[in-house]
């Protein structure tokens, strides 16, 4: 049971301007609480400071101000603690091509977390282990895909494999930073349904971060609508899509290409 | 082709020749009427881009055109086979008649130049003929018409915003006043607000100035709200072509229909796709990534 | 920083349909092969000529002759055979450019690689004492690191070369060990929790082998030049023979004035060659680097095999 909470955390940068500096907020008393089993979605587009948000929780940055906690205990960044933390909230890239190493295989990519988190396992354990991790992906026959060089998969497998990689510590959180927005249109369900289905199996709680407010609202519980590092609304996902209440997330729903909206003005009504 | 016809693609193939030959474009037929907008739907890989370049005879090696003809019909009423022009012809043609926006044309401009000097560089180009004083009003106006404050012309790239990048593009674009306008991917890397912004400009203009469009994208639902007809390619070849509207309320080609699948509707019911749906109900990880070939000669005998 | 901030962009196949395999070792190609063959037959005449020639500073009374008389190319003013001068020389230069090959690339890895993944300070420090190294002008300084020692080694001489010469390799290394190191797959090592040292001995280093690679040779390639010309201004290692050295005895013996050519072209034409052969083994290491040369070389677009008018065709979209 592990309960991830963001509370009033700031972001400042320091943007240099020849000798003055300015103070860029990123992320502005962003709060949330993530429980598992739950899905909360982050939108926002481009500069909303969501991408901060998934650095802070992954420890690549501290927060300037306000805390990040795990079950009422603040992050730990070294020690037993931070290696508590990362066997904890694990962490999917948005691009499956970069996210592999290319001299790697496939086979190495899960071995070697697998490999961290049960330093007591032998090789023959730990084999079975990335087998199973592939299996889970569907990601079949494991052995050869094992086998393989990530430049012998594509897009949508990678992504399977970077979701493999992440679930290889027994997690308890999931941040997924827009898991599915550089895959090809027709696999991105697909891909997002197997999160699903994993989370389910799991009982994961996952941070959805995403610009697509469609997807944010079929995959998630809760949504939280991001405009410049500030949090500007917060609810359930059905409220936040259907009565949105702030006018940011109001001028989102309307600018989201939407068919429906134009058969009904056309008066055709859509046989799906 | 009837008098409407702008741009007829008749048996258009294009091919990249490597270690081994690859069909990007298969015997592609398609008319684009004067002033319509058409929708050229793709997941990446179909094909799209290549069309595009194609008829612009943009094609570098190793792609090569290896069959069929473009022909373009002027307002003025003369017809051009496009594969016919060469040298000069060729590069005057260009952009007179046919202008293209490419992908990541936000990106295009060079970050060393003012706006102006990259604007006035088209009319140096083609309309030589044209005075300082009335480039500079051109530009200005050009400017204003997609939308960009006039006194823009003298700031850098980098002093504007993507959306607003893209707009000096589309207005680079539309300089010569072309008859076609093909843009491929315009509005991908920007902001879903952004976006509507320029799409409500593109079809403003384009029943101020009454030039056709073809809108390469892989977001099908952004086509229905502003194309008149919707082509659905795939693998070199259109699986489905039609009006919009019947394209997307009665698809026909299973491609098609899955295309449409994979984006949830905003507002709509919340089914189809769903949390707590049992397992195995998902959408079958394997089916979608088949070899294109195969699902292609699978669909192709279902038809 | 790989989580980009931008919007999304679909990931678009690139142009080229063919599979674009991460290849670790270059395509064998005619550039390449000529290149390893030349290099290859020279070094081994380096290793196995001495053993079969006889002693090159032998000095004779048959003074400057031509090649003949069981002289495969003739003898210096002294009678001193050129050819067992040469097999000696190419040996002395080859370990000159091997020992600088080795030294650049250990101390350009360390400064360059090193400094850039651990960051910080380290980072900064490197980064400053690899600027000075560079700013620092080479020649004056090997100039006068020699002048303080008169009788010089062919190892004194590599090491001279080698300090002046790892900076600008490190530069290169740290820049590209920059990008790779924020790369996606680099902050999944680190969120994994990995060691650094792992992250950069497996993640990291794979990337940097075809980049090594070339600064090496590149580094092999400087240090026999530079040694050719810092012999022939007499402050190289005169006791010994290297292609330098023997250009040095060869000006100072007026072979040039007197046209005996059978003393300076080899050790000159040898110098030449095998930069050359090294070269092209280069751009072969570049291929790798850069894939995008791989199709615009010649021998790429022989496979388009496309007929003189498609090829003209094409050249339209240049119009």
């Amino acid at each position: 049971m592990t309960v991830l909470e963001m509370r009033d955390v700031v972001k400042e940068y320091r943007l240099r301007n020849g000798l003055r500096t300015t103070p860029l907020r990123a992320v502005d008393k962003v709060s949330f609480e993530l429980q598992p089993g739950r899905t909360i979605a982050l939108v926002g587009q481009s500069g909303s400071g969501k991408s901060t948000i998934a650095k802070l929780l992954m420890q690549l940055e501290r927060p300037t101000f306000g805390a990040i906690l795990v079950n009422g205990e603040p992050m730990r960044y070294r020690g037993a603690g931070a290696a508590a933390y990362r066997k904890a909230v694990q962490m999917v890239f948005q691009d499956p091509f970069a996210s592999l190493n290319p001299y790697h295989t496939i086979g190495h990519h899960l071995a070697r977390p697998v490999r961290l988190h049960h330093p007591d396992f032998n090789g023959a354990q730990v084999n079975e282990r990335v087998l199973d991790l592939l299996r889970r992906v569907r990601l079949e026959p494991v052995e050869e895909f094992a086998r393989r060089k990530p430049h012998e998969l594509s897009g949508g497998q990678r992504q399977r494999v970077a979701i493999a990689r992440a679930l290889a510590p027994e997690p308890a959180i999931l941040v997924a930073d827009e898991p599915v927005s550089m895959l090809d249109v027709s696999i991105r369900l697909g891909v997002l349904n197997l999160l699903a289905t994993l989370q389910r199996e799991e009982n994961l709680g996952v941070l959805y971060i995403t610009h697509d407010l469609a997807t944010a609202r079929h995959f998630s519980d809760e949504i939280m609508v991001l405009l410049r590092g500030e949090v500007v609304e917060h609810g359930p996902a059905d409220d936040v899509i259907l009565h949105p209440q702030h006018e940011y997330t109001q001028l989102l729903a309307q600018a989201a290409p939407a068919p429906e909206r134009r058969l009904t003005e056309l008066g055709v009504v859509p046989h799906r | 082709m009837t008098p409407d016809t702008v741009l007829s693609i008749e048996n258009l193939s294009i091919d990249y020749l490597a270690e081994t030959t690859v069909h990007a474009v298969r015997e592609v037929s398609l008319t684009l009427q004067r002033g319509e907008i058409l929708g050229l739907a793709g997941e990446s890989g179909c094909g799209k881009s290549t069309l595009a370049y194609g008829i612009t005879r943009l094609l570098k090696p190793p792609a090569l055109i290896t069959g069929g003809r473009v022909v373009f019909s002027s307002r003025e009423g003369y017809d051009i086979d496009l594969s016919s022009l060469a040298g000069e012809d060729l590069r005057a043609f260009r952009w007179d008649k046919i202008a293209m926006v490419f992908q990541g044309a936000m990106n295009s401009l060079n970050p060393v130049l003012r706006i102006s000097e990259q604007l006035e560089d088209v009319f140096i180009t083609h309309r030589p003929e044209l005075g300082k004083a009335e480039r500079r009003a051109r530009c200005g106006e050009l400017l204003e018409r997609v939308g960009v404050d006039r006194d823009r012309l003298r700031a850098y790239p980098h002093e504007l915003s993507g959306g607003m990048r893209q707009r000096v593009m589309i207005a680079m674009a539309l300089a010569l006043e072309p008859q076609v306008l093909i843009m491929d991917e315009p509005t991908t890397a920007l902001d879903v607000v952004v976006q509507r912004e320029i799409l409500r400009e593109i079809t403003r203009l384009r029943s101020e100035l009454g030039f056709a469009v073809i809108f390469i994208t892989h977001d099908l639902p952004l086509l229905l709200e502003i194309s008149d007809r919707i082509a659905v390619m795939r693998a070199g070849l259109i699986v489905e072509l039609g009006d919009a509207v019947t394209l997307y309320t009665k698809p026909e080609h299973p491609y098609t229909r899955r295309l449409l699948s994979s984006f949830p509707s905003l507002t709509g019911r919340r089914g189809g796709f769903v949390r707590n749906a049992v397992p195995g109900d998902d959408i079958a990880l394997d089916e979608t990534e088949q070899t294109v070939e195969a699902a292609n000669a699978e669909e192709m005998e279902a038809l | 920083m790989a989580i980009t901030t931008e919007g999304p962009q679909t990931a678009t196949e690139t142009g080229s349909p063919v599979a674009a395999t991460r290849r670790r070792v270059p395509p064998m190609t005619l550039k390449l092969g000529v290149g390893l063959s030349i290099a290859g037959l020279i070094v081994l005449f380096g290793l196995i000529g001495p053993l079969l020639v006889g002693d090159p500073s032998t000095v004779r009374d048959i003074g400057l002759t031509g090649p003949g008389n069981g002289f495969v190319l003739g003898t210096t003013q002294s009678g001193q055979d050129v050819f067992a001068q040469l097999a000696y020389a190419t040996r002395g230069s080859l370990i000159i450019g091997v020992v600088v090959g080795a030294i650049t690339l250990l101390l350009s890895s360390f400064f360059g690689v090193v400094g850039a993944f651990v960051g910080g300070w380290a980072d900064e420090a490197f980064s400053l004492l690899t600027n000075i190294m560079l700013v620092i002008p080479g020649l004056p300084l090997v100039i006068v690191i020699s002048s303080y020692v008169p009788n010089k080694s062919i190892w004194l001489v590599a090491a001279v070369l080698a300090i002046t010469s790892w900076a600008g390799s490190a530069r290169v290394l740290r820049g590209f060990t920059l990008s790779v190191r924020s790369r996606d797959y680099v902050l999944a090592a680190r969120i994994s929790g990995e060691k650094r040292w792992r992250i950069l001995l497996v993640e990291i280093l794979p990337n940097l082998i075809p980049l090594l690679a070339s600064q090496v040779v590149f580094a092999v390639i400087f240090a026999i030049l530079g040694e050719a010309g810092l012999s022939f201004l007499g402050l190289g290692a005169s006791g010994s023979f290297t292609w330098g050295t023997m250009l040095f005895y060869a000006q100072n013996g007026l072979a040039l004035r007197l046209g005996a050519w059978w003393w300076f072209a080899p050790p000159g034409l040898a110098i030449a060659v095998f930069g050359a052969a090294l070269s092209l083994i280069n751009f072969s290491i570049d291929e790798i680097i850069n894939p995008k040369l791989r199709s615009q070389t010649r021998a790429e677009r022989n496979k388009w095999s496309m007929s003189r008018d498609q090829r003209k065709a094409a050249t339209e979209v240049s119009a």
